[in-house]
């Protein structure tokens, strides 16, 4: 049986949690960025 | 199913709600499931603790492909109907796949390190998924090449299904390959047969990843489309 | 039948004209030579892996070719011209291709034989190598059409094509690389004569289709 290894576990699970969380901050600052030009497009056109 | 999300408007309403939903859900099973195969869950006979890895490297694994057969329907639901809103869903996934691919092939190599001595092998699941993640990011290449956004939804749709006949023929090539060349290692990722106490943690994660693809995918589209209002309203009126 | 048998002259006087096959040529020629540089000094490594990267310079060659494929049938109309004609634009295509090949990829598959022999492939070996580089070219060019059609309003494309292409010539490049290895070399001909016919069947459809969408 292969002892330890918790080196790359921890580096396997950091990667992981770090990629996956970036992906998610930037869907949603995307998200956030496009929303509010198309709010504030859509308050310039009603005026 | 598929008319109820032709109309955007239907989508946003749709995705409003769904999308948290699914973002909670896969906090929810990251919570669970990281733990669980931290710690709780049992270590392998042979690989020991680092058989650990294998809780967010299979995951990864399945989803960029299933991912990438997603993109295959959407790209063929687009090409053959015209359906507004595949491209848009087609495209929005591609950034998500390309990303659990690349994370199961840095996991694998985390993986591979001490189980295999070796950063990287070049048998057939890594080489084939190795292939994906270059397919992936010429499918992204393309879309950003083409002005057109129009056309490049057509072109990147007849792209995603040549890709998808080729993948099968890529993975058959390299297993064929792969066992000519292998000094086959004992302690191949995954074993035999998983341990049933390894399924649960397995499974959780599996359903975190959905869920978080589920999310993101919506979120791209909600962005895509708030995009292409912004992009009409300033076509429409030049300032 | 005659629009075909015209595109293809038309592509394959095309390609010669000026010379045209040199500069394939010379690149293969040229990439192959750098690899024996990048395996440094030892004899006995070449000997081991060196046939097989003649694959590696047939693939940057046929590469290179890519790229005008298509942009100039856009640019000066001949497009248009393709879709009006009576013939289907996939057997077109295919005349395209085929055009390639004879031009391109039939002289890198012969120049070949020397170039594997200066890899220190066995004597024996380089019948089998030729034909299983004609066979990689057709399975490339094949390829290389769904590349070039996808791509043909890019300017500068070249790279992305390469990019987008990639991973169709991984297959090829496998089972030719086992017959420059000397194995299982039968069978490995015989799939990369599937690859080929693949290629040659699959490839002008996804290309034709690719190239109306284009001229929307």
């Amino acid at each position: 049986m292969i002892e330890g290894g918790w080196e790359y576990i921890w580096a396997s699970y950091a990667v992981t949690v770090g990629g996956l969380g970036a992906a998610a901050l930037v869907a949603a600052l995307r998200l956030r960025h496009w929303a509010k030009r198309a709010r504030e497009l859509g308050k310039a056109k009603n005026k | 199913m598929f008319s109820t999300f032709a109309n955007p408007a239907r989508f946003m309403a749709f995705s409003a709600w769904a999308a948290p939903l699914c973002a909670v859900a896969a906090l929810a099973l990251f919570a669970i499931g990281l733990p669980w195969g931290l710690f709780s869950s049992p270590a392998d006979y042979q690989q020991g603790e680092t058989v650990r890895i294998m809780y967010v490297h299979v995951p990864a694994a399945w989803w960029s492909l299933a991912i990438y057969a997603f993109m295959g329907g959407a790209s063929f639901v687009g090409l053959v109907w015209r359906h507004a809103l595949a491209d848009v869903a087609a495209r929005a996934a591609a950034p998500i796949g390309a990303a659990f691919a690349g994370l199961c092939l840095i996991t694998g190599s985390l993986w591979g390190a001490p189980t295999w001595g070796t950063w990287w092998e070049w048998d057939g699941r890594l080489t084939s998924m190795l292939v994906l993640f270059v397919i992936y990011l010429g499918y992204l290449a393309l879309w950003g090449a083409i002005e057109d956004e129009e056309k490049a939804a057509r072109l990147a749709a007849v792209l995603c299904l040549a890709g998808l006949v080729n993948l099968p023929i890529v993975h058959y090539s390299v297993e064929w390959w792969s066992t000519l060349h292998q000094a086959s290692s004992v302690l191949r990722s995954g074993g035999s047969s998983i341990h049933p106490e390894m399924l649960g943690p397995l499974m959780t994660m599996a359903g975190a990843y959905a869920f978080l693809f589920g999310a993101l995918l919506l979120t791209n589209m909600r962005a895509a489309i708030y995009r292409r209002r912004v992009e009409a309203v300033r076509l429409r009126s030049p300032i | 039948m005659s629009a075909l048998a015209a595109t293809f002259r038309r592509d394959f006087a095309l390609m010669l004209a000026g010379g045209g096959v040199l500069a394939p040529l010379g690149y293969f020629v040229g990439a192959a030579m750098l690899v024996p540089l990048a395996m440094g000094p030892e004899r006995t490594l070449l000997a081991a892996a060196g046939p097989p990267l003649v694959w590696i310079a047939a693939a940057l060659a046929v590469l290179a070719t890519l790229e005008r494929l298509f942009q100039a049938d856009l640019e000066d109309g001949s497009l248009d011209q393709m879709l009006l004609s009576s013939a289907p634009l996939e057997l077109i295509v295919l005349a395209k291709g085929a055009a390639l090949w004879c031009a391109v990829g039939l002289p890198i598959a012969v120049a070949g034989a020397p170039v594997a022999i200066a890899l220190q492939a066995p004597p024996a070996l380089i019948p089998a190598i030729v034909a299983s580089l004609g066979l990689g070219m057709a399975a490339f060019i094949g390829a290389g059409l769904v590349g070039a059609a996808v791509t043909a309003g890019v300017k500068r494309g070249g790279v992305l094509i390469a990019l987008i292409v990639l991973p169709f010539f991984a297959p090829p490049i496998i089972f030719g690389a086992a017959v420059a290895q000397g194995d299982y070399v039968g069978s490995a001909l015989l799939v990369l004569g599937g690859c080929a016919l693949a290629a040659a069947a699959l490839g002008p459809i996804a290309a034709a289709a690719a190239l109306r969408l284009q001229a929307e």
